[in-house]
């Protein structure tokens, strides 16, 4: 197909081309508002201090647009303003592009919706300056990172080995002390003595809670006592007195045979009966009390309680004798095995102060990269900057392309069907002898 | 430049290089036959113009058509050329070869209908004798039976074809009338109906200048062409 073939045939066939194209642009016209308009957001961001010292050489102007349409800051622009598209379809409205040799970028959205084409655009240009410090700095954020996490291990390696030293002092306190050996000897020789005083103290406790022990006297006291407190028993006791000595006189003054005497005989020995009874009763009555009695009892209790709470001081001191000698016997090991612990924890104090000093400086060169410069946004999108693009004009151009092809495309369709005979191929193959001359345009 | 003029150039180039094909092949006195399988494929504007670049190289050069359509290129026509009869006897004098001068005899197909082979022969014979190239246009070569008696005296065939129709039956019937008279066809000239237009108007193209004789010298021979041919005729 040479090109005044194609033009022969589109010359022919003008008529069909021109109705074709008459037909695509009033469908054109027709479904024009079918198509909706897109608009898109423009926002500018500047790099500021592009050639300073401290930032990442690597990074620069041209590296802008390809930073901006990255997967990162795109995906992270999507999840903050929660955009209803996937990263891909986003992907195709972001535009970012350097203004001429300037350090000035534009960040462009379309979208068929006005307003989120500016909050993306926007957004687009905050979270490039955001990532851009990150990238730029990103060296020493590795560094702190690194020094961080070091130190974190390190804070738990510390605290591990006080956890061992304090297990080791709770249990023998003096093993962290230089003359451990002397204070434990003191100690023991101290609690010795307070042994030695507390028994004392005990056993002095113990002999008069002996003392105190209920005897036949005591009882004989709180019996008279019971029984002199019983009104009836005093009565019936001086009544048999009475007669008793009655029965003296008589027995005295008559003879054995004196029909009165076991009369009187008889009356002493009820009355003594009766006398006897009383007593019994009044010294089994529940409510008989005795003065000394209860206050023998009470002494007593309080003794007791004394010798028991001497008992138990003894005892304890003997428990901490115990102890003391224990630890005195284990002060060795433990004093060795501290001393390792402690001289570990020595060395890991020294590494974290170390680490902290660097991680103090690289946080300090952080902040001088971040401060000598940075991408800033010049000039964010704004309503006015919203402009009608793409939408129809695209469709429009798409549509005349599609339309000028399809007429082209009728023309040899039409062409093809034709029988009659225009090319030199086509008549050779009819004649059979070739063609030597060729006289017009259409020949 | 005009698209005329365009035109014109176009068909004078493409003609100066059919005419060096033709010599390339034959060699003078020779008969150049024009034919075609339809009236509208252009053989009488293909051996008008053949006759006409032969002419210019001043080699004497006849164009014989038998084509009842044929239409002579000048704006005023000679006299007695078209319509006349033919005359019995060519006798055509020495001609002095001036560039894009040649003789034009029109035989009309109702008149000729009745010659002879033998007359054809001794016709062509004596237009070989006076002419260096006899270049015929036979017009529809189905419809043409004196066209038919002169292809097989011709030393060259060369068969027309306007682009834009459709194949024939008479395109099968020409190649086969060809393919009887045992022709030498050299090849097909591509024709189209705005050349075959133009060359009705060339009067007004001198750029392809193949204008007929009008010095009365050369319409003297003319005259004389035709009266021979006629007195052939009367005596067939």
């Amino acid at each position: 197909m040479t090109p005044q073939r194609f033009l022969d045939v589109i010359r022919r066939h003008a008529l069909i081309v021109w109705c074709v194209i008459a037909a695509g642009l009033a469908l054109m016209f027709v479904f024009r508002n079918a198509i909706p308009n897109t608009y898109v957001g423009i926002a500018h961001v500047v790099l500021v201090a592009e050639s300073g010292s401290a930032r990442d050489p690597s990074v620069s102007i041209v590296d802008l647009p390809s930073i901006a349409t990255s997967s990162v800051v795109l995906e992270r622009v999507r999840n903050t303003l929660k955009l209803p598209v996937s990263l891909i379809n986003f992907k195709l409205g972001v535009g970012a592009a350097v203004l001429g040799r300037s350090s000035i970028m534009a960040v462009s959205y379309h979208d068929l919706n006005s307003g989120r084409a500016i909050a993306v655009a926007n957004g687009l240009a905050d979270e490039l300056s955001r990532y851009y410090d990150e990238i730029s700095t990103q060296r020493y954020d590795v560094d702190v990172d690194r020094l961080s996490n070091e130190m974190t291990s390190e804070t738990h390696k510390i605290r591990g080995l006080e956890e061992q030293l304090g297990t080791i002092i709770s249990q023998n306190p003096y093993v962290a002390s230089d003359q451990s050996i002397n204070t434990l000897s003191e100690q023991l020789a101290t609690l010795t003595a307070q042994r030695v005083d507390a028994n004392a103290t005990l056993q002095g406790d113990r002999a008069i809670a002996a003392s105190l022990a209920p005897n036949s006297n005591l009882s004989k006291i709180a019996r008279h006592e019971i029984l002199t407190n019983s009104p009836s028993y005093v009565a019936v006791q001086a009544v048999a007195a009475t007669d008793n000595a009655q029965l003296a006189v008589d027995r005295a003054g008559y003879a054995k045979g004196f029909p009165g005497l076991p009369g009187a005989v008889a009356k002493v020995a009820s009355e003594k009966a009766y006398s006897d009874s009383l007593a019994a009763k009044a010294l089994t009555d529940r409510n008989a009390f005795s003065a000394t009695e209860t206050g023998a009892i009470a002494q007593r209790q309080h003794q007791d309680a004394l010798v028991a709470g001497d008992e138990s001081h003894v005892q304890q001191l003997d428990a901490l004798i115990a102890s003391e000698r224990q630890r005195l016997h284990d002060l060795p090991l433990s004093g060795e095995l501290f001393n390792q612990l402690r001289s570990q924890r020595d060395a890991l104090l020294t590494e974290y102060t170390s680490l902290a000093q660097r991680r103090a400086n690289a946080l300090a060169n952080r902040a001088e990269a971040s401060s000598l410069g940075s991408v800033v946004v010049l000039d964010r999108a704004i309503k006015a900057d919203t402009q009608l693009t793409g939408g129809r004009t695209r469709a429009a151009i798409l549509s005349l392309i599609l339309i000028l092809s399809f007429a082209i495309g009728s023309a040899f369709i039409v062409e093809s069907l034709d029988p009659r005979i225009r090319r030199t191929e086509e008549i050779e193959q009819l004649y059979g002898i070739p063609v030597i001359a060729r006289f017009g345009a259409k020949a | 430049m005009s698209h005329r003029n365009l035109l014109a150039d176009s068909l004078g180039r493409e003609f100066r290089l059919l005419r060096n094909r033709i010599e390339a092949q034959i060699h003078a006195p020779a008969l150049v036959f024009v034919t075609s399988a339809t009236d509208e494929d252009g053989s009488g504007f293909a051996a008008h113009g053949i006759a006409s670049s032969l002419s210019r190289t001043h080699q004497r050069t006849v164009l014989v058509t038998t084509d009842p359509t044929f239409v002579p290129p000048v704006k005023a026509e000679p006299d007695g050329v078209r319509g006349r009869r033919a005359s019995d006897k060519v006798t055509i004098g020495d001609r002095p070869p001036n560039s894009g001068e040649f003789s034009v005899v029109c035989l009309s197909p109702e008149r000729v209908a009745t010659i002879s082979r033998t007359r054809v022969a001794e016709m062509v014979q004596e237009l070989r004798a006076s002419n260096d190239y006899v270049v015929v246009d036979a017009g529809n070569l189905a419809k043409n039976g004196l066209g038919l008696l002169l292809a097989g005296s011709a030393d060259v065939a060369i068969v027309a074809f306007r682009a834009g129709r459709m194949e024939q039956q008479a395109d099968r019937l020409m190649l086969d009338a060809l393919e009887r008279a045992e022709s030498k066809v050299i090849g097909v000239v591509m024709t189209d109906q705005e050349a075959i237009d133009h060359f009705g108007q060339r009067d007004a193209e001198p750029a392809v200048a193949t204008a007929m004789p009008t010095e009365p010298k050369r319409a003297a021979v003319l005259k004389r062409i035709e009266l021979a041919l006629s007195r052939l005729v009367r005596s067939t």
